[in-house]
This record gives C-alpha cells, structure tokens and sequence, in this order.
C-alpha cells in the first residue's frame, strides 16, 4: 500500500462512492457511516505521509508513474512535493470533518454522500497529479459534483448560484485547456510532463510565455477569486450547504494558488517576473475590497465568504513579492485560511441550524446563552484578524515580511486591511454575541458533541500554529524555495 | 484487373472483381427486398418481423465491413477504386461504414422501444432504413461526381419518407414537407455546381479534377463558385450554418428515433463527403490557394457553432434544443476541416484525425440524450418540454445518470468522452494556428454548458413538489440496458480511448 500510497489517498473516496451507491437507499445512517469511514482512510493516509515525507529534499516523493495513453504521451504521474503536501493534510482533513458537518443532510442522502466523495477524490488528484492532462482531468472532474451538491442542497438561491459557480469555473478551465494544448504542441516532443515542462521551459517564447500566463491566469484566477473575476463567490459561499462551504472556501479556493506556484511559476519564469506586479496590485485590491465587502454585510455567512477574498490576497501578495518568506507565507497562509474559514463557515452552520436566519443584527447578546460557542467562534474570529499566537498572524506577518523590501507602497496599502478585518470582525462579535440577549433566542442549546467533533481538531490546530508553525514551515520551505529559484531564472 | 492509374495509391479496378469489396452494400440491399417480404407475411399491427430482418442484415454487413477492414492490400496501396473509379474501398470509407452501421443498428433498435410509431405496419420503415443505411455508405466512398450526387439523394429522398412517415401527425407531415423543399434547392444548387467542376475540367472524377484544376491557371473564380455550391448540398446534409433552416422544425416534428438517426447518420456522412471533396480537390499541394478554402471552413465553423449555441440557449422544447446542439456540433466539427497542414498547405491529418474520433463520441452521446427523451416520451408526456422533465432525476436514478453523462459529454467535461474528442480538435485548431477559432470554440462550449445544463436542472434542481417523495419511475428493462449500452463508451472512450484512437489513425493515416 506505501507504494501507491497517493493513488490509495486519491481513489479511496471513490471505492467508497461505489459501496455507498450500491446500498438501499432507506439506510440513512449506514450511508453516513460508510461516507465517514471512506474519508476517514486518506485522513490517515494523509498523516502517514505528513510523517514520513523526507523535509530535506526538494523534489518530489512517493512518486507513482505509468503511460496512460501512450500515443500522446499521457501519464498516469502522481506525487508530491513540500507545495502539496499541507494542501493533500487539508483536503483530507476537511473532507472528513465535513462528513460530519453534513450528518443532518437527509434530502437524497445517498446522492450526497456518493458525491461528496467523487469530489474529495477529484481534489485529491488535483494536489497529486503532476501530468498536466491529468491535473486537468482531476480540476474538472470536482466540478461536476460541486453543480449538484450546490444546486440540489443548497439554500434558496441555489439553481442560480450552482449553475453561476459551474459556468465561471468552466470559462476558466476552457482557457486552461487552450492553454495546455499550446504548451504541450510547442514543446518538442510533445508532452504533458510537468517536471520536463519546468526544465525545459527554454523552448517557450517570451511573447509565447505572456500569452499563456494570461490563459492560465484568468482559469486560476475565477478559481482563487482575484478581483474581478470574484462575483461568483458570495453567490455559490452563501447558497452552498455548510459542508460544501466549508470545502469550497477551505480546499478549492487554495487550487487556484496552488495552480499558479505549480505551474504557471516554473514553466512560465519570464511572464511570471513580467506579471509580479500586476499580481501584487491585484492581492492588495482583493485585500481591501474583500474586507470592505466583508464590512458592509448583514448576512453573516456573506461576512465570511468576503472575508475569504480578502485573505486570498495576502497569498498573492506573497506570491508576487518572489521571496522565501513572502512563498512560505502565501502558502501557510493557504492552509491557516484552510482552517480557520473551516471553521467559520461551520459555525455559521451551527447558529444557522439553530435560529434559521444569519442576519448578524437579528442575534446579540448569545454569550450569556451559548458560551463553548461563543468561546469557539472568539478562537475562529481572532484567527481571522491575525492575533499573534494564533495561525492567521505568523502567515501574514511572513507575507508583509517577504513583501515588503520588494513592493515597499504596495505593502503599506496592503496593512490597512489588517485594521479593515480587526474592524469587522470586532464589530460582528460586538453585535452577535456581546449586548442584551434577543428574547427570542432565550431557550437555544449551545453547540452539541457532533458539532464540537468537527471544530475542536481546527481549533487545536490554529492554535498549535499560532505558537509553534514549524511543522508546517518545515514540510514546504525547500520545495517553495525551489519554484521561487525557478521562477526567477530570466 | 487493370493497372494503377493517375489516382493516387488506387488501384482501380474493373466491374467483375469489384463485386468482392462491395458486399456490405450488396447485403443491404438484398435486406431491403427481404424486409418488404418479411412484412407482406403478415397482418399482425405492431410484428416485428421486418426488424428482425433489418437487424439481421445490419449486422451482417457490419461483419462483412469488419472483414474487409482485415482483408490485405497490396503493399504501398492506399486502397481500391472500385468499378472503374466510381466507388473507392479503402482504410476511410470503411471506417465510416462502420460508423453508420452501427448507428443504425441503434437506432432499430430505439425504434422497436419507441411509442412514436404506435402499431402503424413498419415493414417499409425498417426497408427504408437499410437503403439509407447503403446510401450512407456510398456517400463516404464515393469519389466521382455522379455518384457523389446520386447517393447524398438517395439518403435525403429516403429521409424525406422516414421524417414524415406517421401520416397522421400534422407535425411530422409539416417537417417531412420542409425537409424536401429546402433538400431540393439545396441538392439542386449541388449539382450546379458540380456541373461547374466537370465544364471546367471535363473530368468525373474528384482526383482527377484536382490535378486538372491545379493546372489550369485562371479558374479560381469559377471554382470558388462552384465550391460554395457543392458547400450548398453538403451543408444542408451536415446543417451547417447558414444552411441549417430546416433542422429544428424537422428534428422537432420526425418520430424521436428517426431524429436521433438524422442527428448522426447523415450529418456523419455529409462530413465524409466534405472531408473527401476537400482533400481530393483541394488537396494537390500548391493548388488553388488562391482560394484560402480553410479560411472559409472556419468562418462557416464559427458561425455555424456560435449561432446553433446561441438559439439552443433559448429553446423550452427537447428535442428542438438538441436540435440546436447538433448544429452547434457541426460548427465544432468543421473546425477539424478548416485546419491546415502549413508545410504542404493540404487538410491536416490531425484536423481530419480529430472530425473522425469526434464522429465516433458523438455517435453514442446525441444517441444516448435522444433514447433518454424516447423513454420520457414513454413515461412522462407526449411533450418532450423542458418542464416536464422537472423532478424525474431522483425518480429514475439510472436514467438521470445516464442523461447527466450523456449531456456533460457534449459539453466536452472530462472525464467524459466529449471532452476527449474536443481536446482533439482544438488541439488541431491549434497546430493549425487558427487561434482566433480556438477562443470562439471554447467560449461556444461555456454557452452550450448552459442549455445542457438546464435540462439536468429540470431533472434534479427543480421538484414538482417539494415535500413528499414523487413514485419512482420503472423503466422496461430493456430501455435500460440500451442507456448503458450507449453511457458505458461515452464514459470508456473519456478515459482509455487509445484503442479508437489507433482505429481512427489507421483510417486516415494512409492518406498523408
């Protein structure tokens, strides 16, 4: 099984989709179980390889390769490297949760369930697949599912939301497909292999190179979402059941990062060095209108889903900036974003469930009624705003550290977003939870186990990286000085 | 046996010894004579006798194509010109043989599950159908004009039967009416046009106009004539734009099955045609490129997809929207006949490579979307309208999968075949440097998500009642093994398609 230990972690989910498709549809729980059960298995795959992933080198590991389709040159090629791993710890993480957070489904159980893992396994060959066809065929195969899972069990808006999600996603992902064709018949001989695309990225042209780093980057860019290709955010966050939230804003938001240091960054070292500052202006723009967006809402869940855009921005910015600390940051800041919107979106979840609104004026006053929540979502918020010893503040003080010596104004602007999101997020916590209690919220129970199973293990992660960060830091830093080094050899 | 002629790697041969290599068609016509019989034998409303022999002949010849696929040529020979150079036998012709049997053989057997027919006597239709089935197949061999001609109308008369054959439904007698007016000023504007070619040349046969026309300084102005009305005839049979009038009111009002035949079959074998009037003519190197034929090819392509995705947007009805998008797919498979090979300036073998494979995909997905509203039409209403299709996902599970596999692959969404296909035909765009087609080609595909989109919306977003469990529906069992029969290679051909893919290779490969 450690021989093909990604393709076990990458598939496992859809064995279980199989299994669950073949049960009776009147056995609710047994589905729920089996679901669990199916996603509990790359969780501890996941941390087999967190454990035994060699920090010391750069390259890739547990590399598994196979000709798929000879005549073109396809290959089944897996494997991962520092850049990978934290997001596959993250997708396997959250995917298992997030089978929790989903226990109260019961419209079309089985059909949830059985996508729920279809997704999981497309998200997983997304971080592993290092054949860009490949790669290609895992970013699109998520879609699929997410179109279902949002628009049949999603809130009232969801047939617009789910088919607005679906065709922004494939407007990018057409650009990408466009994008890969050229790579792949530029380059002689003709392939898909990433690795020889890095090396050999001689053979693109420098006019060759601007061109496809913009195809590529508009198809990453609706992913992340960089203003303006952002509109379908709010929609598909808000209308999406909290576990598909969860899992859009925690996984699938990261793809589009992750994307460009794998792909555009290597294989496109000149446009990328052109870009990097149209790049960091975009971070600082999705900074601060993210937190302004997040600022004007009354939909708490809305709040969270503008707050994404906003943290996705320090990723760029980092990015951009080309240096170590600024790369590490923007990825650790991927993971904490992870975790940390994880949370939010399931403690929305949890209120929602309770007072079937999330109008953040309607409720006040709820930490005298719902202490261990409210003590849960102070941990979630605070992480959020970037208060030193939890996760959210070692990632954006590296992005303001690594940003700075090389876009000195940019960063400035690019802090008055820290104060923006303190501003929100102090204000949302000072509406919902300090105040008089709403009379009509005199008899809610406070957060139950199943709801706590799911938050406790995020919650014990920000913290943990808050304070001691290595474990992380030390998974990705030679990997990321890598693509740094090989986006920079113009 | 005569020797080989100033025809390429054709060996021609005399009328006695092509007898051999022409016995699929020699099947199907003995099969037309049967089923007649088959069906004089009885009275019985609704025997199925003549299907039988229908399928029957079907399949034989199906064998017989296969076997001569495996039949040796002589080495270095491309393949046969038979009966003096009217019909050629080679690696293509076959391949689209193939391609049609199987096709119609499908499409028998969705007739035999359809209602549309109720118990009207089906002897002539299943007759009717075995002559299409042998003019499809002359149509992608034929390489002289006249038989050119002859064969495209021996499919469309037989068409123009089969559209209108329930008398009884106004809508199908309307749509078999229309169908002939515009088939026969299209055909006629055809062999004016090719009546052009020959007063040109004085030559019959598609080659040797070719080499004619290559030497024959001057005579661009009339070729290009000429071209756009042959482009007349074939584009009607295709429905490309702007020759596309008569396929949604005829798609709308023909008995399903026979749409479904009309989406693949003949659009199938007018790209044949296409295919071989453009290599043949335009194909000696360095001939009439005055004439920048694939510049055509593409703007014919993006028309004819923008505006099929366009109008399907705003279709309420089935069958009329998925006439919209066999349109839209024309467009997208006229963009493999628009790309060029720059270093000998003749069609690309990637662009004809990816129209083949695409051929092949298409095939089983417009099939499949048309056996999920034939078994609708069964279960749900006499209209086939979006909205009353609302709900039926979560009641029929294996038909809604099937449906959802079957209209993301005509997106082109991995890992669906569809997508397979398209990867190869903007992948010959592209090589081709027709970038400009690439973009309208995939933002075409972003349009068509949302129509296809939209019926799945009906079948899983939207319930008819929110609250109670609708009964689930019970398809016969035979419906639903032909949904399978047709989902497995749309879902197969996404993810190992090397097997069509050296297939297709090996029907084309012989012409570069």
């Amino acid at each position: 099984m450690t021989g093909h230990v990604l393709s076990w972690t990458t598939f496992f989910p859809l064995i279980g989709m199989a299994v669950i498709l073949a049960m009776p549809r009147n056995r609710p729980n047994l589905i729920k179980w089996t679901a669990a059960a199916a996603s509990a298995v790359p969780l501890v795959l996941s941390v087999w390889i967190f454990v035994n992933f060699d920090r010391g080198e750069a390259g890739l590991q547990f590399v598994e390769r196979v000709p798929w389709i000879r005549a073109f040159n396809i290959e089944y090629f897996m494997g991962i490297d520092g850049l990978s791993v934290p997001m596959v710890i993250l997708t396997a993480l959250l995917s298992f949760l997030c089978m929790f957070a989903s226990w109260n489904i019961n419209k079309m159980v089985k059909g949830y369930f059985a996508l729920f893992l279809l997704l999981e396994t497309g998200m997983m060959g997304v971080f592993c697949a290092l054949d860009f066809f490949l790669f290609f065929v895992f970013w699109e195969v998520m879609l699929l599912p997410m179109y279902f899972l949002i628009g049949i069990w999603g809130g009232p808006r969801r047939e617009y939301a789910a088919i607005k999600f679906f065709l922004y996603t494939l407007l990018g992902s057409v650009l990408m497909l466009l994008s890969m064709i050229a790579l792949y018949l530029m380059h002689d001989p003709h392939t898909f292999d990433m690795t020889r695309l890095w090396t050999e990225y001689g053979v693109y042209g420098r006019t060759f190179q601007l061109i496809v780093y913009v195809a590529l980057f508009i198809g990453f860019a609706i992913k992340v979402p960089v203003f303006p290709f952002h509109t379908w955010l709010p929609d598909a966050h808000v209308e999406a059941p909290t576990a598909i939230s969860v899992i859009l804003a925690g996984v699938l938001l990261k793809m589009g990062i992750y994307g460009m240091l794998r792909i555009s960054y290597p294989i496109l070292p000149v446009a990328t060095v052109y870009f990097a500052y149209g790049l960091a202006v975009l971070g600082v723009i999705n900074i601060l209108y993210g937190a302004l967006c997040a600022m004007a809402q009354k939909d708490l869940k809305k709040l969270v889903a503008y707050s994404s855009i906003s943290h996705m921005g320090y990723c760029l910015l980092g990015m951009a900036a080309l240096t170590p600390a600024g790369m590490n940051g923007a990825v650790l800041q991927m993971f904490n974003h992870g975790t940390t919107t994880a949370m939010l979106f399931l403690l929305v979840g949890v209120i929602y469930d309770r007072a079937h609104h999330r109008d953040i004026e309607g409720f006040g006053g709820l930490a005298t009624q719902m202490p261990v929540y409210t003590g849960i979502v102070t941990v979630a918020f605070f992480a959020s705003l970037g208060l030193p010893g939890l996760s959210g503040f070692i990632s954006e003080a590296l992005v303001f550290l690594g940003a700075f010596p090389v876009f000195q104004t940019l960063t400035i602007i690019a802090v008055i977003g820290i104060v923006l999101t303190a501003g929100y997020i102090l204000w949302t916590l000072q509406r919902m939870f300090l105040g008089t209690l709403n009379e009509k919220y005199k008899s809610l129970p406070d957060i139950n186990g199943r709801e706590l199973f799911t938050l406790v293990p995020l919650a014990i992660i920000v913290i943990v990286l808050g304070v001691w960060p290595m474990p992380v830091l030390d998974l990705m830093r030679r990997s990321l000085g890598w693509i740094a080094e090989m986006a920079q050899r113009v | 046996m005569e020797g080989l002629e100033q025809l390429g790697t054709y060996l021609v041969l005399d009328i006695l010894p092509s007898i051999r290599w022409f016995v699929p068609e020699i099947i199907l016509f003995a099969g037309f004579t049967l089923a007649i019989f088959a069906d004089l034998t009885t009275d019985k409303p609704g025997a199925t006798r003549s299907a039988w022999v229908a399928l029957g002949s079907l399949v034989a010849a199906l064998a017989a194509t296969i076997a001569g696929m495996g039949a040796a040529l002589p080495e270095g020979l491309g393949g046969l010109s038979l009966f003096r150079g009217a019909v050629v036998f080679d690696p293509l012709a076959n391949f689209f043989k193939v391609l049609f049997l199987v096709a119609t053989i499908l499409v028998v057997i969705l007739i035999l599950r359809s209602r549309d027919f109720g118990l009207r006597k089906m002897g002539e239709l299943h007759a009717l159908l075995l002559v299409v089935a042998a003019g499809l197949c002359l149509m992608a061999s034929s390489t002289h004009l006249l038989l050119l001609y002859l064969s495209l109308e021996m499919v469309s008369y037989v068409s123009y039967v089969l559209v209108g054959y329930v008398k009884e439904d106004r809508r199908a007698s309307e749509a078999g009416l229309k169908y002939v007016l515009f088939g026969s000023v299209s055909s006629g504007a055809m062999i004016f046009g090719l009546s052009i070619l020959y007063g040109l040349t004085g030559e019959m046969n598609l080659t040797k106009i070719g080499a004619a026309l290559a030497v024959s300084p001057g005579t661009e102005p009339a070729v290009l004539v000429a071209s756009f009305l042959v482009m007349a005839g074939i584009g009607y049979k295709i429905a490309a734009v702007p020759f596309h009038f008569w396929c949604p009111d005829v798609y709308e009002g023909a008995p399903t099955p026979l749409t479904a035949f009309l989406s693949v079959a003949p659009k199938a074998a007018g790209f044949a045609m296409l295919a071989r009037v453009t290599i043949h003519l335009f194909g000696q190197a360095g001939s009439l490129l005055a004439i920048d034929w694939p510049l055509v090819m593409a703007v014919f392509s993006a028309l004819t997809m923008t505006l099929g995705n366009v109008i399907a947007v705003q279709q309420s009805n089935v069958k009329r929207l998925l006439a919209y998008s066999s349109i839209a797919h024309a467009g997208y498979l006229l963009m493999g006949l628009a790309c060029v090979d720059r270093a000998t300036g003749t069609l690309s073998e990637r662009g004809l490579f990816g129209v083949l494979f695409y051929l092949v995909v298409y095939l089983f997905m417009n099939l499949g979307a048309f056996a999920v509203v034939i078994a609708l039409r069964e279960k749900v209403s006499d209209e086939e309208e979006i909205d009353s299709y609302r709900g039926i996902g979560p009641r029929a599970p294996l038909l809604g999968v099937a449906m959802a596999i079957f209209l993301f692959s005509l997106t082109g969404l991995p890992p669906l075949a569809g997508f397979v296909g398209k990867f190869f035909l903007f992948a010959a765009v592209i090589e081709a440097e027709l970038y400009w087609l690439a973009v309208v080609g995939i933002l075409n595909s972003v349009i068509s998500l949302y129509y296809y989109a939209r019926i799945l919306k009906a079948m899983y977003l939207e319930r008819v009642d929110e609250t109670g469990e609708a009964p689930p529906l019970r398809l016969a069992p035979s419906h639903s093994v032909l949904l399978v029969v047709l989902a497995a290679p749309t879902v197969l051909l996404g993810i190992f398609w090397a097997p069509l893919a050296g297939l297709v290779q090996r029907s084309v490969g012989f012409l570069f």
